[in-house]
């Protein structure tokens, strides 16, 4: 039994970072931006986060510093996409690679310190003391609480039960309607650049600040490409978002647990688990047809918008 | 991978970049010439021989640094970050020694070199840049390619298995099983549960050793204590590190162990209320709570009598490792503040056990399968213990 919360702590401990970056992906693929820097984002927001802790002890600062680098990125991949049309996909590449190699260049004399400002684990109170799965399930930093609660829910209500949601939907659906509708294709496609670089950057510290001791090279390890794969797997849709975030954070977890349990299966295997069940995720709804028509991406998605080409 | 050559030189690029093409195209030859006289060698010198005579009359030795107005250049490779605290950190301390003895000599360092190809392309750097190399950990067949090519530079690999095969490679590490035992006895008197945990980077001796030695040593104490080992694929990885820590942590270890350049096995002790001992150097306030006491490393005197000998030409190809001993490169760091008295008197006592001969590989010992590794009355000599590629009943998780 004990395995079991172990894994489950360790399980969302670990899906923080998937949920709050693929939470931005998702609302920049709503509105149509196809955003495959993701990788680079999550680091740059670590990083950020490191070097501010350099000069503050306030856990908080540093995440508004994280969020600014996000930002940045965001602004940086708005400017080439949406005001200068570039192609989606090679500028998301491209940021995966200046954001990876520009985090390792500006964490160099960080790695492996430990930092001042770090998340501290708090307690439901009342819900905590409910056994293993209260510890399990209810000690975590606010961190980590808040990308499995507050970031999800907003995102839902901004999308579903607002008419700026509607109106954001639209410009992914069909940019021209929205513009015909008096929508401004182009503001709102780099309002959530901004906004979605910013969460991306909150999912970086949640791994320097939160989940590990600090800013270390190869620290994001994959999670932003992991969290590309989970908004397809979840059908842009923030509450499978959530799930399909806890499941690979299970995998992450069964790799180690699997190890110090003696499992029969050779640790290289169980360190790549995650990485198949990633390809798993993606190919399921593929296969099930029932799923099919729920899964297709926002019709604009990576698609410039010239308004002569109406 | 970043590369420091401290005092830079923006200026003269163009010559410099004329001198390497120059050097490496006399390096080509050079290393073809080399090949062939190392594969003629090999026998002579692959046989093990007792003493240090190895080599031959014509030993390779490092280019002597010629004029005192030309520095002796020593390049080291480092395998993570100066800024890990840790493994790295303290080969750093050894080339800043190095540096502060001898006033003629320059050092460079690269650091966090890969383990792939682009490793070689870094020594062979390092080499024609160099008169001497120092690899701060073992590179094996990614390093060897380099020691052929140049055989008249001399290198140093740390942890290296590639043992009296060249003339101008030498390998040297050290004792740190020993400590492990020691560090052993005051775990055995820590923990409650009896179940010991060690985060380990790949199924080498060095794993072998460490887990072997801290639970013969926690034995001693405690017959009923048993090592549980992760392993994570890296000696840099603070994120996988710190889950596997606390996945032991998680299954009932109280007492953690780990071989980690850097200080993540240690935190996550101390956010859990825990003990650890530790690899490198006494990195207590990382953990002041959880901390037992540490392998503390020091390559200082080594680098600096190393320069020296290779500043003087003096410097031969060993047919065996060097390994720095128990007070003399590697010892015990202070005990930790949280570490009971009686703990702290067991340990104080294996170390003058072990200091005054005893070794702890001393049969019987049996590995995990029951075969006898070490008959009755026989123990292990430094380089046996060296090579040791077995783990004794009661580890798990390493084989």
């Amino acid at each position: 039994m004990n395995i079991v919360f172990s894994a489950t702590r360790t399980a969302i401990d670990s899906g923080a970072v998937i949920v709050l970056a693929g939470s931005a992906e998702l609302l920049m693929e709503r509105t149509g931006m196809l955003n495959l820097g993701l990788e680079g984002f999550v680091a740059i927001g670590a990083v950020s986060a490191v070097i501010a802790a350099s000069s503050t002890s306030s856990v908080w600062l540093c995440l508004l510093a994280a969020m600014a680098g996000g930002a940045l990125m965001g602004s940086i991949y708005a400017m080439a996409t949406v005001v200068c049309r570039a192609n989606q996909v090679l500028c998301g590449l491209a940021l995966v690679l200046f954001g990876t190699g520009m985090a390792n260049h500006l964490g160099a004399g960080f790695s492996g310190k430990p930092m001042s400002a770090r998340f501290v684990a708090w307690e439901v109170p009342g819900l905590s003391k409910l056994g293993g799965f209260g510890k399990a399930l209810f000690v975590h930093d606010p961190l980590v609480f808040a990308a499995y609660t507050v970031i999800p829910l907003l995102v839902s209500f901004l999308l579903y039960r607002t008419r700026h949601g509607l109106n954001l939907r639209a410009v992914g659906e069909n940019p021209a309607a929205a513009d015909a509708m008096g929508v401004n294709v182009m503001g709102m496609r780099f309002l959530y650049a901004l906004i979605g670089g910013a969460i991306a950057g909150a999912g970086g510290a949640a791994l320097s600040m939160s989940f590990t001791p600090g800013w270390a090279p190869g620290l994001v390890a994959g999670s932003g490409w992991i969290a590309l794969a989970v908004v397809i797997f979840a059908a842009w849709r923030p509450g499978w978002l959530v799930l399909g975030a806890l499941l690979f954070g299970l995998m992450r977890a069964l790799s180690f647990i699997g190890q110090e349990q003696g499992w029969s299966l050779p640790a290289p295997v169980l360190n790549f688990l995650p990485y198949v069940v990633t390809l798993l995720l993606i190919a399921a709804p593929a296969v099930f047809k029932r799923f099919r028509r729920a899964t297709t991406p926002p019709a604009a998605l990576a698609t410039p918008y010239f308004r002569e080409q109406r | 991978m970043t590369i420091n050559d401290r005092p830079s030189m923006p200026g003269d690029l163009g010559r410099r970049r004329v001198l390497q093409l120059g050097a490496a195209g006399v390096a080509s030859l050079l290393g073809g010439a080399g090949v062939l006289s190392a594969c003629g060698s090999d026998a002579k010198t692959s046989g093990i021989t007792s003493g240090g005579t190895a080599g031959g009359p014509g030993t390779a030795t490092a280019s002597s640094g010629g004029g005192s107005d030309k520095p002796f250049k020593v390049g080291f490779a480092y395998v993570g970050p100066i800024s890990d605290n840790g493994w790295t950190f303290t080969h750093d301390e050894g080339r800043k020694a190095v540096e502060a003895a001898y006033p003629n000599v320059k050092t460079v360092y690269i650091e966090s070199v890969p383990f792939g190809p682009e490793a070689t392309q870094t020594f062979n750097k390092l080499a024609e840049e160099n008169d001497f190399v120092i690899v701060c950990s073992e590179y094996a067949d990614l390093l060897t390619p380099t020691v052929e090519k140049f055989p008249k530079k001399f290198f140093l690999e740390a942890d290296g298995h590639t043992i009296g095969k060249y003339k101008n490679l030498n390998s040297y590490y050290v004792a740190h099983h020993k400590v492990a035992y020691i560090m052993g006895v005051a775990a055995g008197l820590t923990t409650k549960t009896g179940k010991l945990g060690y985060v380990g980077a790949f199924p080498t001796s060095t794993v072998f050793n460490d887990t072997n030695c801290f639970l013969m040593g926690a034995r001693t104490v405690r017959p009923d204590c048993t090592m549980n080992v992760v392993m994570i694929n890296s000696f840099f990885d603070p994120p996988k590190a710190t889950q596997a820590a606390s996945a032991l942590v998680d299954g009932g270890a109280d007492v953690l162990f780990d071989v980690m350049d850097d200080t993540s096995v240690l935190q996550v002790a101390e956010k859990r209320n825990i003990h650890s001992a530790i690899w490198n150097r006494d990195n207590r306030s990382f953990g002041p709570n959880a901390f037992i006491s540490a392998i503390d490393l020091n390559w200082k005197q080594y680098y600096i009598d190393q320069v020296k000998a290779a500043m003087d030409g003096t410097i031969k190809g060993l047919d065996d490792i060097t390994i720095l001993d128990l007070g003399n490169g590697v010892d015990v760091a202070k005990w930790g503040d949280k570490v009971t008295p009686e703990a702290q008197k067991a340990g104080d006592a294996a170390k003058v056990k072990v200091q005054g001969g005893f070794e702890p590989y001393t049969g019987p010992i049996k590995d995990a399968g029951g075969t006898e590794r070490v008959p009755a009355g026989k123990s292990l000599n430094a380089s046996e213990v060296f090579r040791v590629d077995f783990s004794i009943e009661g580890v798990t998780g390493v084989k």
